[in-house]
């Protein structure tokens, strides 16, 4: 049974459709990467299943159990536009927040304490959110997201805002989040986000689910077939091409003479790189045949970064879902 | 799960922490001290007199002007006229005596043998209505005199069938009759009005700007996000109004204990000003017997409830109008054309307590006390005069039924409101917003 399940959910704002059918899943302890053009209806997804806004139709479920006010405790929201009260202090900022999801306030003040200590803003408690730069009060933002603990966490844009280190430090609490059962979405336009963290991905546009699934499932549905072979060669005879009668399409050959960008080490040994389109079914013999002819240093699926897949999903379905 | 007290709390104390809480608190009873007695003070100070010159060409108003206070009367010095008349070639003479500051010229004509008489003032600036009134009332008074002379009738003869007499009301009750006290009644109603009146502008234009607070620092999002719209804003309402009735038993204590400290040090009776501006004793109000056995035979017990409850009626229905304003603008300049409609009655009824005063049972008075925008100030107003159960009775149904109402409606607004950024929000926007699913 998926965690959260998203049930058809249509919302339309006078005569402009939002979303229309969405439906969605993710299961416990994955991390959903929701991807979109802007406008594409995710901030209105996300309103959604945190109780922000009613759909029009359709239903959200978590745990097994239709989203009612209860499950205020068990979701965790960092919403995109970034807020806090100005002249309050920090400290009683967190435990007025915390307590608005539901929290205790002993409950409150520890977990305050635990993550402020470990966030390295301890010194902060007395001071007011307009003393703190952007990046700090994110932080402050970012901890009131995880303060209860909760099951789901929702990060709009979690990334944005942050120097190298603090993002460094959320992805290290995001993965931590996951190992401990949480499940997580968020919502960005960074592919490398989606390519580092997510386990799935999903991409709405123009109000509806364009495409979705495991991250890696999906790099492979627009892959486009294509493999990358390296092999170990002098520049004066390089490997020859596919045979004619093979079913496959060389694309690229090049060979390479810096081994600084290649992931393994080639030790100064000179090296051609082929790129050549194949069905999965010919890979074998395609191996057999440059081994005959060569020695093969390398063999790998080419898989489309995320930022390919965006802009290949978005510009595709040019014509409107909804009318 | 209820998180209206959890809202209210954090709405009290954070504001009662705040600076301008506190100072605000302190200088209260100063400031509206200095707010009676200053115009006490500038009327003593106004004591430049003004020179009035009489062109009195029959010389039978010599003995009807006597000098007060504020106005000296001088024969227009001779000369001045070339023809003993007022005309344009004198023009220059005239103006010489204006330029003086504070002066006048008086003309009186006599036209016709029954005293008939044309009055005109001049002065370079337009005279005020203390100076023509008091002009007004001398010559008529004069030629009073002289058409009792004229007619043969002996001025004490006439003065005798004048009398002066005094009113006194009373209400007949099941007991028999009973003192009305309506001056008592007016000054208690005002003040009551005066204070609903304050009270709903201060604070529910205070909870219009918190909501605007969160909404424009973004942090409504979050909040929306755990809690109902309904609850916060309800929250933020009884948490400000705890602020306000705070900060009134604040202003209340510290302005008693001011007066008690200033009246045990015998500060009043020893500043020397006031007894040198020739204002005496008598034309100041002065605490006697008799208004403390008014106050003492005031029906507190009905009064005091029903004062409270609209006082509470009355700011809530104002302050969810205020939420819903705050709620559906981007920042404080925005609301100003969205508050124009909510304050245009909390003024009508302030302006029209003065004639709910001369005439409490009135239909004006009836029908503005049964109004629920209105009732809560001029119900308060009439209260003291004491007003029938059953109207009393349908004005608080009526209030009642506008509370839900604009509590309803404000909830409405507000919910679509928080989210909304960059709206150029009309009214019939707001109507759309209210019948959104």
């Amino acid at each position: 049974m998926s965690f959260l399940d998203i049930r058809s959910v249509s919302k339309s704002y006078r005569h402009h459709q939002v979303l229309n059918e969405v439906s969605l899943k993710i299961q416990r302890g994955h991390i959903m990467g929701l991807l979109g053009p802007n406008g594409a209806g995710k901030t209105t997804l996300i309103r959604m299943i945190n109780r922000i806004l009613a759909p029009d139709s359709g239903s959200i479920w978590l745990d097994g159990v239709e989203l009612s006010p209860e499950h205020s405790l068990r979701i965790g929201y960092l919403p995109e536009e970034r807020g806090l009260y100005k002249k309050m202090k920090i400290g009683e900022q967190l435990l007025y927040l915390s307590r608005l999801r539901g929290m205790t306030s002993s409950d409150a003040l520890t977990a305050a304490k635990k993550w402020m200590t470990r966030l390295e803003m301890q010194s902060w408690w007395n001071k007011k959110a307009e003393e703190l730069s952007k990046g700090m009060q994110q932080k402050v933002q970012l901890v009131v997201a995880l303060m209860h603990d909760p099951d789901l966490l929702i990060l709009d844009e979690p990334f944005s805002g942050f120097d190298p280190m603090n993002a460094q430090m959320l992805k290290e609490i995001i993965l931590e989040r996951r190992a401990a059962g949480t499940t997580l979405l968020i919502s960005t336009h960074r592919m490398e986000t989606v390519e580092d963290l997510c386990t799935d991905v999903v991409l709405i546009h123009r109000a509806g689910v364009v495409l979705a699934g495991p991250t890696q499932a999906v790099r492979r549905q627009y892959n486009g077939n294509q493999i990358e072979i390296h092999c170990a060669s002098d520049p004066a005879s390089p490997p020859p091409s596919p045979p004619a009668h093979f079913p496959v399409r060389l694309l690229s050959s090049d060979s390479l003479s810096s081994s600084s960008s290649l992931p393994f080490s080639t030790m100064g040994e000179p090296i051609t790189r082929l790129v050549i389109e194949a069905a999965p079914s010919e890979w074998t013999a395609l191996i057999e045949h440059y081994n005959r002819h060569s020695r093969i240093v390398y063999f790998a699926e080419r898989l489309p970064s995320f930022q390919d897949i965006f802009i290949k999903a978005v510009g595709k379905n040019d014509q409107p879902i909804y009318n | 799960m209820n998180k209206i007290p959890l809202v209210a709390g954090r709405e009290f104390f954070t504001r009662i922490q705040s600076r301008t809480f506190i100072i605000m608190s302190l200088l209260g009873p100063l400031l509206f001290g200095l707010f009676i007695l200053v115009p006490v003070l500038m009327a003593q100070w106004d004591n430049e007199s003004t020179t009035v010159w009489i062109h009195d060409p029959s010389g039978n108003f010599d003995s009807a002007f006597a000098n007060t206070d504020g106005m000296k009367f001088e024969k227009l010095p001779q000369g001045t006229l070339s023809k003993g008349q007022l005309n344009a070639k004198d023009s220059a003479n005239i103006r010489e005596l204006l330029q003086e500051s504070e002066t006048g010229v008086l003309s009186l004509q006599v036209l016709d043998s029954s005293w008939n008489t044309n009055i005109a003032y001049f002065s370079e600036q337009s005279a005020g209505l203390q100076i023509t009134q008091h002009i007004e009332e001398a010559v008529n008074d004069r030629i009073y005199q002289l058409r009792m002379t004229q007619y043969g009738l002996d001025p004490q003869d006439i003065e005798s069938l004048n009398t002066e007499s005094d009113l006194k009301a009373y209400v007949w009750t099941e007991e028999g009759s009973q003192d009305s006290h309506t001056e008592m009644a007016t000054m208690l109603g005002f003040g009551a009005a005066l204070l609903m009146y304050m009270f709903i502008f201060l604070y529910g234009s205070m909870v219009m700007r918190g909501v605007i607070e969160e909404k424009a620092g973004r942090v409504m999002e979050l909040l929306i996000s755990t809690t109902s719209p309904f609850q916060l804003m309800m929250g933020k309402i009884l948490g400000i109004a705890s602020v306000g009735l705070f900060q009134f038993v604040l202003w209340i204590l510290l302005g008693t204990g001011i007066s008690t400290l200033v009246g045990a040090l015998g500060l009043s009776e020893n500043s020397p000003p006031s007894t040198t501006t020739g204002m005496t004793d008598s034309e100041l109000p002065t605490t006697n017997p008799d208004w403390m056995q008014m106050l003492g035979s005031m029906p507190w017990e009905s009064i005091i409830p029903l004062f409270l409850f609209y006082f509470l009626c009355g700011y809530f229905l104002y302050a969810a109008l205020f939420a819903a304003v705050g709620s559906a603008v981007d920042s404080e300049g925005d609301s100003q054309q969205l508050v124009m409609p909510i304050s245009m009655p909390i003024i009508l009824a302030i302006i029209t307590s003065q004639f709910v005063m001369q005439n409490p049972h009135g239909s004006l008075a009836f029908w503005m006390s049964m109004f629920p925008l209105t009732s809560p100030i001029l119900m308060v107003v009439r209260l003291p005069f004491g007003v029938p159960f059953w109207e009393i009775a349908l004005s608080i149904s009526f209030l009642v039924a506008a509370f839900v109402g604009s509590v309803w409606i404000a909830g409405r607004i507000f919910r679509i409101g928080v989210l909304m950024y960059g709206q150029k929000v009309s009214l019939g926007l707001l109507r759309k917003w209210l019948f959104y699913r």
